[in-house]
Formats: structure tokens, sequence, C-alpha cells
């Protein structure tokens, strides 16, 4: 089955996400040892990109409170290799960096030939959480869009493949997540005010993600819906996903630099 | 059994790396099982300093080449959640970084309260390459070991807990490492002339190692010598002394900010 075809927003394609069912799991039955397989040859391939340094991989993560996007790092990528592999997690911009344009941080922190760079939050945010409180006016969070545009263009020209992943929950399912945060003492210290405060700006995110998906699901960088009500097939789809991107970069062992026929140790 | 009083430098103490054996096991057998359990372990407690955000982990590994630094990092730290650990590996400095003093990009380095950060190589190569390639006048090195010693220790004072390992292996076993990798295709491509031309220098490196390890084994940060002959041998200890140190530091989840007993979601 093509599991990108199911959850991909085509360029310039009406986005409603209420046509999304989030429970979805494309007719996939919760299979432990097939995700287990899919995470071992993710190992084998971060190697090999690592190894031949002439791609990064950048992998985007957005979504609304309680949807996944920690867990979804932990159980995805947590069988990497540190090292060859950044996740950089997007908060309150600082001073510094609200003294810049709003892709400073985020280029900065974009992965090396070789890595695989994982970003929880990112300069989408900037058309969400902004758009919704109004923290910039609208003509300036209007540009934004067709300038993050331009940006991930120039970084796929670099040879930086894109993977924006959405994880998309039912306001039902936040409001479990929430509540089983709440009693859980190993969780409910991640727990604050403003998770309820978002909550109730969910239609206003529900709008500003549509936006965000509709006009920079691009040829480049595509925009993938993940139904994410159901913990396994999420991580499953994920998984799959950035093997598939890894698979079709062609890696391969770099040759070796030396004469290794010449070579002698004593 | 204490590992860690069979590879500690004493602070102060007279210390010859041929009095170490590179093939010690300690008298234990390998003991796949009881490996994967410590790894486990490892995971759980990452998670917990995490959570808890007082401390931070530094662990710095330093070795000859093909001395098994990266193996050690991909086995012992692939477990982890690379959302909480961090990999720095120092390269030849950039000029950028040779116009600054060379605790500067070190510094820059350092993990945050919460996270593990790894160390590939350290300040320490300005102890060590530096000195045995006279990259700078002794009486620059020579300093170092003391600014060094001062580096760290505002570090501990600072919540940061410092593992130092030099993973100490036999010259024998370093000339059937490079043959090893002559062989194997996957990993030629990281061979270079300049891994052989610094096997003539063993000798030398060694001086260099001796100096460090005893003029930097404080109280504060001391150093380790693991024996890493036997690769098995050297993840165990290394993944033993990790859990040891963060067990230590007695995490625990910090309580929730709100009053959760007040919280409705609607």
């Amino acid at each position: 089955m093509d599991l990108a075809k199911h959850c991909i927003v085509k360029p310039d394609s009406k986005v409603r996400l209420k046509d999304r069912d989030p429970d979805d799991t494309f007719g996939k039955r919760r299979n432990d040892k097939a995700l287990e397989k899919t995470l071992e040859k993710l190992r084998r391939l971060q190697n090999l990109l690592y190894a031949d340094r002439r791609y990064a991989l950048l992998i985007v993560l957005q979504a609304l409170d309680a949807g996944g996007k920690d867990g979804t790092i932990s159980h995805v990528m947590s069988g990497v290799n540190p090292q060859g592999c950044q996740v950089t997690s997007f908060k309150q911009p600082n001073q510094e960096e609200l003294a810049h344009d709003f892709l400073w941080r985020v280029h900065k922190a974009t992965p090396a030939l070789g890595n695989i760079g994982i970003f929880n939050r990112s300069h989408y945010e900037d058309v969400l959480v902004v758009r919704v409180h109004k923290l910039v006016p609208k003509d300036v969070w209007h540009k934004r869009y067709q300038q993050i545009n331009d940006f991930e263009k120039m970084l796929t020209g670099q040879k930086v493949t894109i993977l924006k992943f959405f994880l998309h929950i039912s306001q039902d399912e936040q409001k479990r997540r929430l509540e089983a945060r709440i009693q859980d003492p190993t969780r409910n210290w991640k727990f604050s005010m403003a998770d309820i405060e978002e909550r109730r700006h969910w239609d206003d995110y529900v709008k500003a993600y549509e936006d965000a998906l509709r006009k920079c699901s691009t040829d480049w960088a595509p925009w993938y819906i993940i139904p994410a009500n159901d913990k396994w097939f999420r991580n499953y789809l994920v998984a799959e996903l950035v093997v598939h991107a890894l698979d079709q970069m062609g890696l391969k062992y770099p040759r070796p630099t030396v004469d290794i026929s010449k070579v002698t140790l004593e | 059994m204490d590992l860690a009083k069979h590879c500690i430098v004493e602070p102060g103490s007279k210390l010859r790396l041929k009095d170490r054996d590179a093939d010690d096991t300690f008298g234990k057998k390998r003991d796949d099982d009881g490996h994967q359990k410590t790894l486990d372990r490892l995971r759980e407690l990452q998670h917990l300093l995490y959570a808890d955000k007082r401390y931070a982990l530094l662990i710095v590994l330093q070795a000859l080449d093909a001395g098994g630094k990266d193996g050690t990092i991909r086995h012992v730290m692939s477990g982890v959640n690379p959302q909480g650990c961090d990999v720095t590996s120092f390269k030849a400095p950039s000029p950028q970084e040779l116009s600054h003093d060379y605790l500067w990009r070190v510094h820059k380095a350092v993990p945050s309260r919460s996270m593990i950060g790894i160390f590939n190589r350290s300040h320490y190569e300005d102890v060590l390459i530096a000195r045995v390639h006279n990259l700078v006048p002794k009486e620059v090195w020579k300093k170092r070991y003391g600014q060094i010693n001062d580096f760290e220790q505002m570090l501990t004072e600072s919540g940061i807990t410092i593992l130092k390992f030099f993973l100490h292996i036999s010259r024998d076993e370093q000339r059937k490492r490079f043959e090893a990798r002559i062989r194997d295709s996957s990993r030629n491509w990281k061979l270079s002339l300049p891994d052989f031309e610094e096997r003539q220098h063993w000798d030398d490196y060694t001086e260099a190692y001796e100096a460090a390890l005893r003029k930097c084994s404080t109280d504060h940060a001391p150093w380790y010598i693991i024996p890493a002959n036997k690769k098995w041998f050297r993840n165990h200890v290394v993944a033993k002394l990790i859990v040891q140190a963060l067990d230590r530091m007695k995490l625990k989840y910090p309580a929730p900010t709100v009053d959760i007993s007040k919280v409705v979601l609607d």
C-alpha cells in the first residue's frame, strides 16, 4: 500500500481537517513486529546516510498539545545513533531570536549533510500560534507562507530532504490525553495552564493549520497528515515514511580516500 | 563488583598506562542479557533526568584512533531518546574557533540541565595532539591542565556531573582494527592517511595521555581508564558507570506546576 499517498497534502489542493479521520489506520492492524522491522531498517539507513554525507534529512513535527510530538520522537528515533541525529525543540523565542527574522533560529538548526535533524515545533509556529494570538500583524504573518516555501526550496536544493508531519488528533482524544497526564505523577509536571488555555482556541488552530498545510505543501517539501489517535499507527506511519525517504536517496558507502592496497601497518 | 574502583585514576596518583591491561575484563564473563538490562535502566534514568531538570551529565570520550569512540556512542547511547542527548564531535578547530581561547567552542557545547552531552574528543585534544605535534609552545599547553581543572570544577559546581572515559586499547589491537577496516567496504571510507601517521607517534601519545590523566583526574571530575580491547566489556563498563552516576543524582519527577485538583477540561 502506498502509505504516502494516503496522507500527503497534494500541492494546491483544498484541505479540510474534518475530512481526515484521526482514527484512521488505513486498514492496518497493530503489529509491533512490523514496526520493529521498520525501525531496524531506519537504523541501517541512518548509518548509511552518515557515511555517505551527500544528503541530510529534516523532519518537521507539528501538532496541537498532546498530539504526540515527544512520543513520536521517543518511539521512532530512540533506536538511532544520537551521533548523527539532532533534535531541536523550538520554544517561545528569546530576545535575541526576536531581534532577528523568524527563520534565523530555524536556519541555524538545519541538519548538516549526513545528519537527521528533527524539529519539535518549527518555523510553522510563526504562522500558527503567532496568528491565533495575533503576536504580529496580519500583513506580517501573511507573507510568511511564501517566505517559508522559498526557504524550504533553497534547503532541498542543498540536498536536504524535508518531511513535514502534522500529527492529527481529535479534540476528544486531546481531552483523554490531558486527563491521563493529570493523573500520572510521572507526567503531570508537564502540564501547564497554557494547555487548557490553548484548548479553547481549537477552532482557530484548525483554521491556521489548514492554511499552513494548504499553502506550504509543495512539490519539494510536502506536508503529511498523520492520523494520530492510535499511537502505534502514528509511529508506524512516520517510521515508514522516514525509511521511504532515505531509501529514495540511493545511499552508498563512499570509496576510501586512501589507496588501501598501499597501506602497510607495522 | 565496584567497577569504578577498578578503572578510576586516583587523584594525585602516579599512573603508567602499561600497568593497565587493555585486555582486562576484571574477571567478568560476557553477559548480553545483563548488559541489555543496564541499557534499559539507562533509558529510564535518562527520561527521569530530562523530567527532573536539575542536573546534566557530560560524558567525555577520548581514545587513540580506532579506540572505539564511535562504537561506544553507537552501542551504549543508541537506546536513549535523542531529544535529551547531544553528541559533539570536536575536529580540527576552524579559523573562527582558533581566534578564541581553546575552551570557547567546548563551553558552547556543554549540556544544559536535563541533558546528556557527549564529547567525541574534547578539550583534552588541546593537551594531546597539540602537545605531540607542537601546535602551540610548551608554556602554553602546560598551563592548560590547571585551566581545564578550574573549568571542569566550575561546571560540576553548576550541577553538571562529568564522566571522563579513556578507552584504552593496545597497539596490537589498533593494528588489528585498522586491518579489519581496510578490508571492510562499509568502513574503509573512514580511513585517512593521518590515522596511519598518528600510529608512528604511539609513544608520544602514551606520554601525553599519562600526563593528562594524571594531572586532570580530580575529585570533582575523575578520569576512568576503560580496558577497551574487548568491545563488549568496554560497552558494559561505560554503560554501568553512566547508570551509577545517574543513580547518584537521586532524580525525581518534579511536582506539577498547577494545582491539578482544580483543573477542569471542557
